[in-house]
């Protein structure tokens, strides 16, 4: 097997136009991200695994990179760049004046299943937003999201949902432990076939709240029909409430072709704590965005500080765009002195 | 234009027939010969449909990966490839169910061996059993399942079950139900957000049509 000419599967080698899309989308949202008054932070490829391996993350072990150093711990390859730099907000930047406002550009690594054509190496472009007043940093965070999704692509779409709102809706219906995971799993995949409940479980509220939470997603209109879903539950109307204000604020503020609202979004591992928000744009079948609020994470390094964010998949959007290379010149070195005197006017003039 | 995954045989014709009584125009795929995409204007005005014929596995790949926006496929295969998508529609036909079977009158669960089970669906089946605790040996088999207890390859088999007649004529029985099967439609996550009218009223009219063949 020597000089073998292939690179493992999931991994890519950016040809061309793929390669100046990446560094041109890299480049548009890092200065919007500056713009907005994010600093930004590079952390290392190889970390501990411990940095990820704590309750609130949801990166399945399988799924990451693995070895050990010299001592025998374990190192990574970065699974996720939302834990590194809030270690590092953390710690090196832990006197810093909140709210902490960091950005971030960098590769991903996640060990795919074969024959899906799903990448391993991932270039994700996002901001983290550390401490601050929580319902003015969801508004910077979304504002933040909905500018990036704008200049990545067509048909620009952000929903919005709550991470709580299943889980307020299944407590007051009296269910708990695996009735509840199984019945996260149903709404999770917007299964609207009947849920197979067991007797002990069926109630109306439960076979309400399964028969109808899947469905909540769309245009606005959905949040009153969820209210009829949350009357009585205080904690869920005030999530309602929650939602409204910001569809409400962006709607006046002129981004409300843009917005959707979910209400169905679960999540598996109890890591966002507040509204969260997913990004698509036409041609990428999947959510490019994803983000929101995870105070709970910042728990996992000791702090009981507030934190949002987002990552955007730069490399799903560069393979999508159409970049053109610009016009090159291919410059003559054969004359010495007189070709480097006309390369180096040469470059005055361009810039 | 809506772009829909449809799993060949088992499930084509009935499925075929629903879209039409939803109002799309299916006479392309009357006759389709070698044909793999076909078109089927909607007859009131609504998005139409392409649609594209392919092995179960295949459509969910499609479906995931977003070159269709949605899919009609069996449970089946569903739970034995799992993936990113929405599973919209119970459409309520192509019913049958996973069953654990074997050897007639035996106590499955008897004894303390290692549990040997053949089957089509490596992972319907290693779910089954790790939320029983038990842990046992997967072996693949790609034909006629049922073999494997008649030959002592395996102590057990979890495989479809539509009538149980296969099992009945080789003196094998149903030991348990491991799960409930039937078509359904499932959609592309991104598809499902980007193209919300025009997937939504298609849904509706595919809900309404299954509440009324009910």
């Amino acid at each position: 097997m020597k000089n073998v000419k292939n690179i493992p599967a999931g991994s890519r080698d950016l040809i061309y136009e793929e390669a100046i899309a990446t560094r041109q989308i890299e480049d548009t949202l890092l200065s919007l991200f500056y713009k907005l008054g994010y600093k930004p932070v590079a952390t290392p490829v190889l970390e501990y695994y411990t940095t990820f391996n704590h309750d609130k993350n949801d990166i399945k072990e399988e799924s990451i990179f693995r070895f050990s150093d010299m001592d025998g711990r374990t190192l990574v390859l970065r699974p996720d760049n939302t834990s590194p730099v809030a270690r590092v907000a953390l710690s090196k930047l832990k006197d810093e004046e909140l709210p902490l406002l960091l950005c971030y550009s960098q590769d991903v690594f996640r060990n795919r299943t074969a024959f899906h054509a799903k990448r391993s190496q991932m270039l994700q472009a996002g901001v983290e937003i550390i401490g601050g007043d929580s319902k003015e940093e969801d508004l910077r965070c979304i504002f933040t999201a909905l500018e990036s999704l704008k200049a990545s692509g067509n048909g620009a779409k952000l929903e919005i949902g709550h991470a709580l709102f299943f889980e307020t809706l299944a407590l007051e219906c009296g269910l708990d432990g695996d009735d509840v995971e199984n019945l996260r799993t149903y709404i999770a995949a917007k299964n609207s076939g009947e849920y197979p409940f067991t007797t002990a479980l069926k109630n109306p509220k439960a076979v309400e709240l399964a028969g109808k939470l899947q469905r909540l997603y769309g245009s606005s209109d959905v949040i009153s029909e969820a209210r009829i879903l949350a009357e009585g539950n205080r904690g869920a109307c005030r999530i309602l409430d929650e939602i409204e204000r910001i569809i409400n604020i962006f709607t006046q503020a002129g981004y409300g072709d843009m917005l959707l609202v979910d209400l169905g979004i679960v999540q598996k591992i109890e890591y966002y704590t507040g509204i969260v928000f997913r990004g698509y744009v036409d041609g990428i079948g999947e959510a490019v965005l994803s983000g929101g609020r995870y105070d709970s994470l910042l728990e996992a390094f000791g702090s009981d500080m507030s934190a949002c964010g987002f990552g955007l998949n730069i490399s799903a959007l560069a393979e999508l765009s159409s970049y053109s290379l610009p016009e090159t010149q291919k410059l003559s070195f054969a004359n010495g002195v007189a070709d480097i005197v006309a390369a180096a006017d040469y470059l005055k003039e361009e810039i | 234009m809506i772009k829909l995954a449809l799993t060949k045989g088992r499930i084509e014709k009935k499925a075929i027939e629903i879209l039409r009584c939803c109002g799309y125009d299916m006479s392309d795929l009357d006759d389709k010969g070698r044909k793999l995409l076909f078109n089927c204007p909607s007859n009131n005005g609504d998005d139409d449909l392409q649609i594209v014929l392919a092995k179960a596995a295949d459509v969910i790949t499609y479906v995931e990966h977003g070159t269709c926006d949605v899919g009609f496929v069996g449970r089946d295969t569903i739970m034995e490839m799992g993936g990113d998508f929405y599973e919209v529609i119970d459409l309520n036909f192509g019913i049958c169910r996973f069953a654990l079977a074997g050897i007639k009158d035996k106590d499955f669960y008897a004894g303390y061996g290692h549990k040997v089970i053949a089957t089509k669906y490596p992972n319907v089946t290693k779910k089954f059993f790790a939320a029983k605790d038990i842990d046992c040996e997967i072996v693949k088999i790609e034909g006629s399942v049922e073999l494997a207890p008649i030959l002592g390859l395996a102590d057990a088999i979890v495989d479809i079950v539509e009538t149980g007649a296969t099992l009945k004529e080789n003196g094998l029985d149903v030991y348990e139900d491991v799960a409930y099967i039937s078509a359904r439609c499932i959609a592309n996550s991104a598809a499902i957000k980007l193209k919300n009218c025009e997937l939504n009223k298609f849904f509706k009219k595919i809900e309404a049509e299954v509440q009324a063949s009910k």
